[in-house]
């Protein structure tokens, strides 16, 4: 009977210290929509290198943690909350940045210039979002957070919120993945509706070849138009640039190879993982949530549209006529927009080849996006 | 007579315009698209710009290899290229079962009357179709395991 007794007791408390009792409706919903992120990853080949390490990170984020163990990234001297105070604190996009600027060609860009305007164009995505964000009741902050959603580039996204709205954090950097891994969904439909089959055929001619010194010049002219004009934009363009001379001077190809490999695989496992990780349900699922969502969803469509409808305005001036497909990578999705312009002309014309014309508005949109999150931060900034 | 309802209608989304007119709703939109767009204008200006920069520069400084190594001069032709060049037939500077194999490419795509002026040599960022066409191929018969 003592026996019994006894290991009741300790059946008990080996019961309370599981995490059953603490497990709430929403931790199941948001363990259900990671693995529906994982599930999307593998099956449907969704963006796998980010949906994999957010949708693990996000049942790992929802397993409820026992009282007096800190475990998740919001208990203080966790594990967790260290391997968070790279996204908490912006140190993780500047090094993606560092990465993707090694891995980018600018060339396409500079052999045509012109469709450097769409990339700008494609920021009324994140500027009409900012207005919407704030008739919606959000502070201006935090309206430029949600804004920069629209800017199709979640370092970018991670980066400002963390300076702008720590409380929405979590929202917006899934928000702003999920809707990159979306690219292929959201683009097309808008790129069909806005363009006729005539403008969807339109060949471009071959860019021109870029002198390795134009390249090698490249890197610190941009860097130094873009910060003199948006200061805020330091961090995020001086790293782009910083890892793009790597690539380009040819005398440090080793550390541009690091830059692009290792480094950045590695920045991205922590930042998609910890992203994921921060979504608990108590923190995360709430109607500012939800508005978030909606409004990055439409931050994504009305860049796409910005983007596509600049092509065709441009198109009443230009000689040689562009195809406006290739406006709607001006979102700074790379290279994703890139591949749906490719696809989308494709399905229009197998013999059009779009993806490197596509190439140059989507680089611009990354630079486009980080002088647009530079402008917020210098402004909003409190 | 009409009642009161009897509990309150709350809208799920409630706009605020007004907070939009402040200093930091549309304005600051405007200035953030205009910020974007003279940014990008100026770098326009700048890359368009860049050619003939580089053909002042070349003239300043002749671009060299690394580290000062003068380039290497071109080898002279040999006299026995020489001789397979006479030998075998060209047209415009491929040999002519290449020219053909072109020819008959450009018959397959082109559905209206034609003439190949000139051919030449894909540059690097132009073999990028290649490539793209290539990883297309190979991708459109990727083979799945069964289980997933």
């Amino acid at each position: 009977m003592l026996l019994s007794g006894y290991l009741f007791t300790k059946l008990q408390q080996l019961v309370d210290t599981t995490a059953f009792p603490n497990l709430e409706l929403g931790n199941t919903m948001m363990i259900i929509i990671g693995l529906i992120f994982v599930y999307l990853a593998i099956a449907k080949d969704y963006e796998p290198l980010l949906l994999v390490p957010i949708g693990f990170g996000i049942v790992v984020g929802n397993i409820p943690a026992v009282p007096g163990m800190p475990l998740s990234v919001y208990d203080e001297g966790s594990v967790m909350q260290y391997l968070y105070f790279g996204v908490s604190h912006g140190v993780y996009p500047p090094l993606i940045f560092l990465g993707i600027g090694a891995m980018t060609d600018f060339s396409t860009m500079m052999s045509n210039p012109k469709l450097i305007l769409l990339g700008a164009a494609a920021q009324i995505g994140v500027f009409g979002t900012f207005a919407g964000a704030i008739a919606l009741g959000f502070s201006p902050s935090e309206a430029g957070a949600i804004g920069i959603i629209g800017g199709a580039d979640g370092p970018t996204a991670i980066f400002l919120s963390a300076k702008l709205a720590p409380q929405l954090l979590g929202a917006i950097a899934v928000a702003a993945y999920s809707y990159m891994a979306l690219v292929p969904v959201i683009q097309p439909p808008i790129m069909t509706l806005l363009t006729t089959k005539e403008e969807r055929v339109i060949r471009m001619k071959a860019a021109r070849q870029v002198s390795t010194r134009e390249r090698i010049l490249f890197p610190i002219i941009a860097f130094l138009v873009c910060t003199l004009l948006a200061p805020g934009a330091i961090v995020l363009i001086g790293m782009l640039f910083f890892g793009n001379l790597l690539k380009e001077s040819t005398v440090t190809e080793r550390l541009a190879v690091t830059a692009r490999t290792g480094m950045i695989d590695v920045v991205t496992i922590l930042l998609g993982f910890c992203v994921g990780a921060s979504t608990s349900a108590p923190y995360f699922l709430n109607w500012d949530s939800i508005k978030i969502f909606g409004l990055g969803a439409l931050a994504f469509s009305v860049a796409t549209a910005g983007g596509v409808i600049f092509a065709k305005v441009m198109n009443l001036f230009l000689r040689e006529k562009i195809n406006p497909l290739v406006g709607a990578a001006g979102v700074s999705a790379v290279p994703d927009a890139a591949r749906v312009v490719q696809m989308v002309g494709q399905k229009n014309d197998p013999q059009n080849f779009l993806l490197m014309h596509a190439m140059a508005p989507n680089v611009a949109g990354v630079i486009g996006s980080a002088i647009a999150a530079g402008v917020l931060w210098s402004q909003l900034v409190k | 007579m009409l009642h009161p309802l009897p509990f309150s209608v709350m809208p799920l989304i409630a706009l605020n315009t007004d907070a939009l007119f402040e200093e930091t709703g549309l304005p600051l939109a405007v200035m953030g698209m205009f910020v974007v767009f003279s940014a990008l204008l100026i770098l326009i200006g700048c890359v368009s710009l860049l050619p003939r920069l580089m053909v002042v520069l070349d003239k300043i400084i002749p671009a060299h290899g690394h580290h000062g190594a003068q380039p290497k001069p071109k080898p002279k032709p040999k006299a026995k290229a020489k001789k397979k060049e006479a030998k075998g037939a060209e047209v415009g500077g491929v040999p002519e079962e290449i020219a053909v194999v072109i020819a008959a490419a450009v018959a397959q795509v082109m559905d209206q009357p034609h003439r190949i002026v000139r051919t030449r040599q894909l540059t690097a960022s132009e073999l990028a179709w290649t490539l793209q066409g290539r990883i297309q191929h190979h991708a459109s018969h990727k083979l799945k395991p069964r289980n997933r």
